[in-house]
């Protein structure tokens, strides 16, 4: 049998023991992964710079909270979202990205822009699970954990923000299906 | 199906999170109902349209940089413990002066 003392350490018990390289391990594990989800909880690459230092910072002020590597990924998660929740509330009017990147169709750049817009009108109840679940693409079982709830108020609340958000987006849709119709006609006229 | 929330069964159909029975008797009910099987494709396209909308760029490289060095200040003021490791082992004569061995 292996002795405890000869297994490797985790990540979460080198940390804990104040060893500075685990620090770069968990940076390049997780810095990503939290930019990208506090960019589109905040909607603003700023923003997100300094709640995701500010997530790790905490992350390692809190390191001996935290019993697994297992339970790493929902626990640093846990710390942005609450970061990002309290972000805003301190400025509800988030502003959104004047440019959207380049090569993209007219219609696929206002289509992102609209669902952007009606995300941002939908509850935080909503909003948060979509994130998590259909875009970061977190299991129920862990967005559950990081918001706190259990997994079948996720999924409801999941299921029901997907249909509010369609419901706000039915109309854009329907504009631009008449517009795509139009364009078809147009080009059939025109040969 | 009395007390069981549509959207619900939907939303588990779309995330494939229904039992493999459950999932067949569904696509049953959804080829016999126009409106359930509509429901499925905007749950689905609602879903994509969603990813895209969000899709977001990652962090660049000096933003990386800085993030980086802001932590490791804040860690090293903490208290946390780097090794060193050089190409060579170093020692401290007693003259100060360090120097490579084992070259």
């Amino acid at each position: 049998m292996t002795k405890r003392s000869e297994e490797p350490k985790t990540l979460v018990e080198r940390l804990s023991s104040g060893d500075g390289e685990a620090i770069e391990d968990f940076f390049n594990l997780y810095y990503e992964r939290i930019f990208k989800y506090t960019y589109r909880m905040l909607n603003n690459p700023a923003d997100a710079e300094d709640a995701t230092q500010e997530t790790f910072i905490r992350a390692l002020r809190r390191c001996g909270d935290v019993r697994s590597d297992n339970a790493l990924t929902h626990w640093l998660f846990r710390i942005a979202h609450n970061l990002c929740v309290d972000k805003r509330r301190q400025q509800p009017l988030v502003e959104l990205p004047p440019d959207l990147p380049i090569g993209q169709s007219e219609d696929r750049a206002a289509t992102r822009l609209s669902v952007r817009q009606a995300l941002m009108e939908l509850p935080a109840d909503y909003v948060d699970p979509l994130i998590l679940c259909d875009v970061q693409e977190v299991t129920a079982n862990e967005a559950a954990e990081i918001l706190g709830i259990s997994v079948p108020a996720l999924k409801s609340r999941l299921y029901r923000g997907r249909s509010a958000l369609r419901q706000r987006l039915s109309s854009v849709i329907g504009q631009q299906g008449e517009e795509q119709e139009k364009k078809k006609k147009k080009r059939r006229k025109s040969k | 199906m009395k007390g069981i929330d549509p959207m619900l069964l939907v939303g588990l159909f779309v995330d494939g999170e229904l039992p493999a029975e459950a999932a067949s008797a569904f696509m049953e009910l959804m080829h016999d109902d126009p409106q359930l099987a509509r429901a499925v494709e905007e749950a689905r396209e609602t879903k994509e349209m969603l990813k895209d909308a969000l899709a977001v760029e990652g962090p660049t490289e000096e933003q990386k940089e800085r993030a980086r060095n802001r932590i490791l200040a804040v860690a090293f003021q903490e208290g946390f413990r780097w090794r060193y490791h050089f190409g060579g082992q170093m020692e401290l004569p007693l003259d100060g002066q360090l120097k490579l061995i084992n070259e």
